[in-house]
């Protein structure tokens, strides 16, 4: 009964948390700064493992299945495989897996000390909201910066499966047979599918990561439980958001 | 009438654990009044909750015979905090520290703003600290920039939750100077609490003893040296 208690409790403080996010986005330009410093500070974590990340899966992806379609001798469809299943799939939730490890937990592990050392609430008395502070940029900022991550690992991606399909002597399929393949079978709303993904995963790994943060109460010990709590969290929910959103794309003819 | 801070009928609980039990008192405006109790007594709590940093289970809070929340909005009431561990934002420098009020409200420009800012930090002795991160400084450098911070706003209620935790004879003697020139300069209210005895008969006009929930006594100095209240024993 206090798990279902603590689980509304939670989605209730999530809505109210983005609310108050959308809320403050009049704010926006005044905020530029913190928004600029933020997305350099996103790129720094995330975009060297995201390049490692998505080569690393486009080169298996073409490997693992360039093999089997050679056995039945239609290995040049690789191009259209590699490509779909990265820019519908592998991609954004590969994108939002790092975001939520690498920058979901940086934003918990900051906001959480600031709260635990009542930086929060000197905040407060200086009449300066905490949503429009620290809430806004961060939000912002990855609302920018996942979509964009999104397409780098595509990039990455397709160009891991190409070397791949290139070099291997079993699949042996050339850069142009390759990319030729994917610009046919790759469609506008296949890569559009990745991004409107992405924007909900930014939305979730932000506002939690925030809102946890926020909500930290305790000493210095509980800054690590905090940070523990956002980024499982924020897995969960991006796995779950990904079969909803799936859904939904397929049945609006999306996907 | 009177000016004053009227706590009425104020009660306060933590997980059925009360910590302010029906509190009613007078605190009057423009002194200093320190309110003494043992640690975990509600002293923080009173302080949090004028600053609108808690609300209060039960009772009101009344300045000049206004709701506190009135009186910030309508006669514009300024109230400051000065927090037991200074709570100065560690990812800014001490400058930005000190002009983040200002900065993010948009008060002034930024050229009145820094000259305002390196006043105060001068007045408190810590302006050769302005371009460090807060982490660099000593607790009692840490305490004073705190203060500079709070006197940034202007305001006319200063709170300070233990000033003088975790620092020496001379940081505290120093906090202390700084109180008593802010009493004898300005007209600014300032409520202390502490249990450090010393400290507050160095600055107090009026001493409250808070205990179980209640404010027990409350009078000069001189008179709540005679009460032999047993709060005061490690002075007798």
């Amino acid at each position: 009964m206090n798990g279902i208690y603590n689980f509304f409790n939670g989605v209730g403080q999530f809505l109210s948390l983005f609310w108050a996010a959308i809320c403050s986005l009049k704010f926006f330009s005044s905020s530029l700064d913190k928004i600029f410093s933020q997305l350099f500070d996103m790129g720094n974590r995330t975009l060297p493992v995201a390049a490692l990340i998505s080569l690393s899966i486009g080169a298996v992806l073409a490997l693992q299945t360039g093999i089997q379609l050679s056995e039945y001798g239609i290995q040049d469809r690789i191009g259209g495989i590699v490509g779909v299943s990265l820019c519908t799939e592998l991609a954004p939730v590969m994108a939002a897996i790092l975001m939520a490890g690498r920058v979901g937990s940086s934003i918990t592990a900051e906001i959480s000390t600031m709260s635990v050392y009542e930086e929060i609430s000197a905040l407060k008395t200086m009449d300066i909201d905490p949503v429009k502070y620290l809430v806004l940029p961060r939000f912002v900022a990855c609302l920018i910066a996942l979509p964009f991550l999104v397409i780098y690992m595509d990039l990455i991606g397709w160009l891991g499966g190409s070397i791949v399909s290139n070099l291997n002597q079993t699949i042996s399929v050339s850069f142009t047979a390759f990319y030729n393949d994917l610009s046919q079978v790759v469609t506008f709303s296949d890569i559009a599918s990745g991004l409107i993904k992405s924007i909900f995963f930014s939305i979730t790994i932000s506002i939690t990561s925030c809102l946890v943060g926020l909500t930290t109460e305790g000493g210095p010990r509980e800054i690590g439980t905090s940070v523990t709590k956002s980024v499982v969290a924020s897995f969960i929910a991006i796995l779950i958001l990904d079969y909803i959103l799936t859904r939904f794309l397929i049945l609006v003819g999306l996907l | 009438m009177e000016n004053n801070i009227n706590f009425n009928n104020v009660s306060k609980s933590f997980s059925g654990k009360v910590v302010l039990d029906n509190l009613s008192h007078n605190f009057k405006l423009n002194e200093v009044h320190v309110i003494l109790g043992k640690s975990g007594m509600g002293k923080s709590v009173l302080l949090k909750m004028l600053m609108g940093l808690m609300t209060p289970d039960a009772g009101q809070i009344l300045i000049n015979n206004k709701k506190l929340d009135d009186a910030k909005s309508i006669d514009n009431l300024k109230i400051s905090y000065v927090f037991q561990f200074s709570a100065l934002l560690n990812s800014l420098s001490v400058i930005d520290n000190i002009t983040l009020y200002l900065d993010e409200n948009n008060i002034d420009s930024k050229e009145n703003r820094l000259k305002k800012a390196y006043k105060i930090l001068s007045d408190l002795g810590v302006e050769d600290s302005a371009s460090k991160i807060p982490s660099d400084l000593s607790g009692g450098m840490r305490k004073r920039v705190a203060i500079a911070r709070s006197l940034m706003i202007e305001p006319e209620i200063l709170l300070y939750d233990e000033p003088t935790a975790e620092l020496d004879q001379i940081n505290t003697r120093i906090i202390a100077k700084i109180i008593n020139d802010l009493k004898d300069t300005t007209n600014i209210t300032q409520l202390v609490v502490t249990h450090d005895i010393g400290f507050a008969f160095a600055i107090a006009d009026t001493i409250s003893i808070l205990d179980e929930g209640v404010i027990k006594i409350s009078n000069n100095p001189e008179m709540i040296k005679e009460t032999n209240h047993p709060l005061l024993d490690p002075i007798a």
